[in-house]
C-alpha cells in the first residue's frame, strides 16, 4: 500500500482516481461482500470481508490504491468536472439598445480593454494578441482574481464569443451579439455570460464577483456600457461636495466610479463597498468621508482658471 | 465654499463645504453669480420628496462664470458667462438627439432607482434628490456642471443676470406648458397657479396666440401680478367657484386649454382636501392634485390639459371618467430646457419679454433659511426670491 493513501481519509478532489459510477458500484459491491464475509467463517470469510472493505473504501473516498500504483485513473479531471457542472453554474442574459451603429458597438466591445471601464470589479483586461486576453478582477474583501480568456468566434459587427482558458480560476464563457433595431434607432446589444464557480475559497470569491444579485449586476454593467459608448463617460456624483460635516454613508445603487480621463481629487477616503440588497434593488454601501476642515479657496481663479486636472 | 444644504423638513442651512472638482471629462465648474429658489424646492423643504439625504446641496436655477473646464469641453472657456439648465443631458442618446433633453438616458447615476419606480429613468437634475441623480445643486458658490458642452448657454450680450437667470428653469417651463397646450389662435387658456411658472405660462400663452388668459389663485398679490404683468383675467378660488366662473366666462363651453402650474401641494378644500391631507400624511398619496382634478373637470370637451408639474409619485382620485368622456388631451413632462433656451433668449434680447418681473425679493445666499420659509408661507407678497452668493 502506498504510504500516502494509508494516511489520509479526507476527500481530496485532486487525488480522486476512481470514476463516479465506478465508485457507486464499488460501494454497493463492497458493502455486500463485507456483510457476506462477516457471516462466513474461515479464511474465505476473512478475505471476503477484507475485499468488501477495500471496495467500500475506494468507493467512498474515491481513491484506489491499486489504481494509484498502476498510475491509472477512471475519474474525470477537475476541469472536466467544472465543465460538466455547467448546468449548475450561473447563466446571465441581458440586452440593451444603444444609439450607435452595430459597427461602433462591435468595435467598442472588440477592444477588451474597454471592459474594465464598465464591468463591475474588473480592474484590467490586457489584450495579449492571438485572441487571448488577461483579466484581473478585485472583489470587495480584497480577493484578487486573474484569468486568461480566448476568443472562440469573432464575426465583425455581428457577434463575439470567448471563454476562459482551461485551468483558470474563473470558468467564464460569454458571447455578445449586435443587431440593428428594426426601427433604425440603433443597435440591440445582447450579452450572455456563463459562470461556473470553482470549489474552494475562489468559488466564494467568484460568487462575490457576481454579487448576491447577478442579474442586477449584469444589467448595471450593460447600462454603464451604453453610457460609456454614447457619451464617453459614466455619470457619477462620487467626489462631489455635500453639507454633512462628518463621514456620511450614502446608499447609491451600483455606481462604478468616476469616468475616464481627468480624475479630480476626490474627497473620499477609506472607500469600501459591500453588497446588500434592498427590496429588489441592489445597493452598495460606501463610506464617503469629506475633508471637513480643509477648504479649497477658489477666490484666486477668476478668469484665469485652468482646464484639465482638478485640485 | 458656502452652500444651502437640506437637513430635513423645514430645515435648510448654509454650510461650509468643500469646493466641487472636475470629476468627468465633460464637466465644468461654474462660479455662481445668481441663483433662485423654485416652487419645486418647496416640495423638498416640506419633506415630500423621498431619497433626500442630510447635507444634500439644493438649488437648480443658477447662472455664473465658468472657472474650470474638463478636457472634453471644447465650447466653453474659463471666463464665459453661462446660464445652466436644471436638467442634465448628454446630447448623444436617442432622447437628447430628438430634443427630449429631460428624458436623457445617460445622466442619472441612480437610474436603476428611478427605473424601479417609473419603468425608465429620466435625466438627472441638479439638487433634486437621489432618485434624480443626487447631483449637488446650484444654491452654492460653485457648482460642478456635468455635460457642460451640452447644457450651459453662453450669454454674450449685456443683459443683466436677473433678465436671463430664468432661462434655467421657470421661463422654459412656463413656455413648454403653454406649448403642450396646443394653443390655437383665439383660444381661451386657464392657468391654475400664479407663481413664477404660472406667470410665465400666462405670458407664453399669449405668445402662442391665446385671445384670453384666465389665471386662478388665492394670493391677492399674485393675482394682481397676473393682471398687471400678464394681462390676464383672474379668479380668486377662495372667493369664487372656479368651475362655474370659468363656464360663465367662456359662454358655457369651458376653456380650450387648461394649464396646471401648481404641482403636488395644491390647496384642498372640503372633503376631498381633507382626504388628500390624510392620504399624504399616511404616505398613501404623494401629491395633492387638487388643481389637476379641477382642470380636468373645467376643461371644455375635446380640449387640452397641460401639466407643468411637479409630480413625483402617485395621485389619487383623478377624474379619469371626465377626461375620457370629454376626449381630453393631457400632456405633461419635465421641461426640455436646452431646447428652449436659445429661442427664449432671443426674445429677451429683442425686448419682447423681461422675465425679471417675477422677482420680489433679492437676498444673500446666507439668508436662504429665511428665504425658504418666507417663500413657502407666501409672506411679504413673495413671488420669487433670488439669492446672491
Amino acid at each position: 500500500m502506498n504510504s500516502q493513501s494509508s494516511r489520509s481519509f479526507k476527500l481530496n478532489l485532486g487525488n480522486i482516481n476512481v470514476g463516479d459510477s465506478e465508485r457507486v458500484i464499488s460501494v454497493i459491491g463492497g458493502s455486500a461482500l463485507l456483510l457476506y464475509g462477516m457471516f462466513r467463517r474461515g479464511l474465505r470469510g476473512t478475505l471476503t470481508t477484507l475485499l468488501g472493505g477495500l471496495l467500500l473504501y475506494r468507493g467512498t473516498v474515491g481513491r484506489c490504491p491499486v489504481y494509484q500504483s498502476l498510475g491509472v485513473s477512471t475519474a474525470r479531471s477537475p476541469q472536466e468536472l467544472a465543465r460538466m457542472r455547467h448546468q449548475q453554474g450561473v447563466k446571465l442574459d441581458e440586452s440593451i439598445v444603444v444609439n450607435k451603429t452595430p459597427q461602433e458597438a462591435y468595435q467598442f466591445w472588440h477592444d477588451f480593454s474597454n471592459m474594465s471601464r464598465f464591468m463591475n470589479y474588473v480592474e484590467q483586461v490586457q489584450d495579449q494578441g492571438g485572441g487571448r486576453s488577461h483579466w484581473v478582477a478585485q472583489v470587495p474583501g480584497g480577493i484578487r482574481m486573474e484569468w486568461d480568456a480566448e476568443l472562440i468566434k469573432d464575426k465583425p459587427n455581428d457577434m463575439i464569443s470567448w471563454q476562459s482558458v482551461p485551468g483558470s480560476d474563473v470558468n467564464q464563457a460569454g458571447s455578445v451579439h449586435f443587431e440593428p433595431t428594426p426601427d433604425g434607432r440603433g443597435t440591440r446589444v445582447e450579452l450572455h455570460l456563463d459562470y461556473v464557480p470553482p470549489a474552494g475559497p475562489l468559488g466564494h470569491a467568484v460568487v462575490n464577483l457576481l454579487g448576491p444579485d447577478p442579474m442586477n449586476q449584469i444589467k448595471e454593467n450593460m447600462r454603464r456600457f451604453k453610457e460609456l459608448l454614447e457619451t464617453g463617460e459614466i455619470p457619477t456624483t462620487q467626489g462631489q461636495p455635500t453639507g454633512s460635516p462628518q463621514a456620511q454613508t450614502t446608499t447609491i445603487p451600483g455606481q462604478k466610479g468616476p469616468g475616464q480621463g481627468q480624475q479630480g481629487t476626490m474627497s473620499q477616503q477609506g472607500q469600501q463597498g459591500n453588497m446588500s440588497e434592498q427590496g429588489g434593488t441592489q445597493s452598495q454601501q460606501r463610506t464617503v468621508s469629506q475633508q471637513g476642515g480643509a477648504q479649497t479657496q477658489r477666490t484666486g481663479r477668476g478668469s484665469s482658471g485652468r482646464s484639465g486636472t482638478g485640485k | 465654499m458656502r452652500a444651502v444644504c437640506w437637513f430635513g423638513r423645514s430645515d435648510v442651512r448654509v454650510e461650509q463645504v468643500p469646493d466641487p472638482q472636475i470629476i468627468n471629462p465633460r464637466d465644468a465648474i461654474v462660479k455662481t453669480t445668481l441663483t433662485a429658489i423654485c416652487g419645486s424646492d418647496l416640495h423638498l423643504y416640506d419633506g415630500y420628496i423621498p431619497t433626500m439625504k442630510k447635507g444634500d446641496i439644493l438649488g437648480h436655477e443658477f447662472m455664473g462664470k465658468v472657472v474650470e473646464v474638463g478636457p472634453e469641453v471644447k465650447n466653453l472657456r474659463p471666463g464665459d458667462r453661462v446660464v445652466v439648465p436644471f436638467s442634465i443631458s448628454c446630447g448623444q442618446c436617442y432622447f437628447c438627439q430628438h430634443g427630449m433633453y429631460s428624458l436623457c438616458d445617460n445622466s442619472n447615476p441612480n437610474a436603476q432607482m428611478a427605473e424601479n419606480m417609473y419603468g425608465y429613468s429620466p435625466a438627472g437634475l441638479f439638487g433634486y434628490s437621489h432618485l434624480m441623480g443626487g447631483y449637488a445643486g446650484g444654491q452654492a458658490e460653485y457648482v460642478r456642471v456635468p455635460f457642460a458642452d451640452i447644457g450651459p448657454l453662453k450669454i454674450e450680450s449685456g443683459l443683466g443676470d436677473e433678465q436671463v437667470l430664468f432661462l434655467s428653469d421657470v421661463f422654459p417651463t412656463g413656455y413648454m406648458a403653454a406649448e403642450n397646450g396646443n394653443i390655437q389662435q383665439g383660444d381661451t387658456v386657464a392657468v391654475w397657479g400664479c407663481g413664477p411658472v404660472g406667470q410665465l405660462a400666462i405670458k407664453s400663452a399669449y405668445m402662442f396666440g391665446a385671445a384670453r388668459v384666465i389665471a386662478i389663485d388665492d394670493v391677492p398679490f399674485r393675482l394682481e401680478m397676473a393682471r398687471t404683468q400678464g394681462q390676464a383675467e383672474t379668479i380668486n378660488f377662495q372667493e369664487q367657484r372656479v368651475l362655474e366662473t370659468l363656464r360663465d366666462m367662456t359662454g358655457g363651453m369651458g376653456p380650450d386649454v387648461c394649464i396646471e402650474a401648481t404641482g403636488m401641494e395644491g390647496q384642498g378644500r372640503g372633503l376631498v382636501g381633507f382626504y388628500d391631507r390624510v392620504m399624504q400624511a399616511m404616505r398613501l398619496e404623494t401629491g395633492r392634485p387638487v388643481a389637476l382634478r379641477e382642470a380636468i373637470v373645467a376643461c371644455r370637451k375635446g380640449g387640452t390639459v397641460s401639466i407643468a408639474g411637479v409630480y413625483g409619485g402617485f395621485a389619487n382620485m383623478i377624474p379619469m371618467g371626465a377626461a375620457f368622456n370629454k376626449a381630453l388631451t393631457i400632456r405633461m413632462g419635465q421641461t426640455h430646457v436646452q431646447k428652449y433656451m436659445q429661442p427664449l433668449l432671443n426674445r429677451i434680447q429683442e425686448g419682447k419679454i423681461d422675465p425679471s418681473f417675477i422677482i420680489t425679493h433679492r437676498m444673500q445666499l446666507n439668508e436662504a433659511p429665511q428665504a425658504y420659509q418666507m417663500f413657502r408661507d407666501k409672506q411679504d407678497d413673495c413671488v420669487k426670491v433670488v439669492l446672491r452668493p
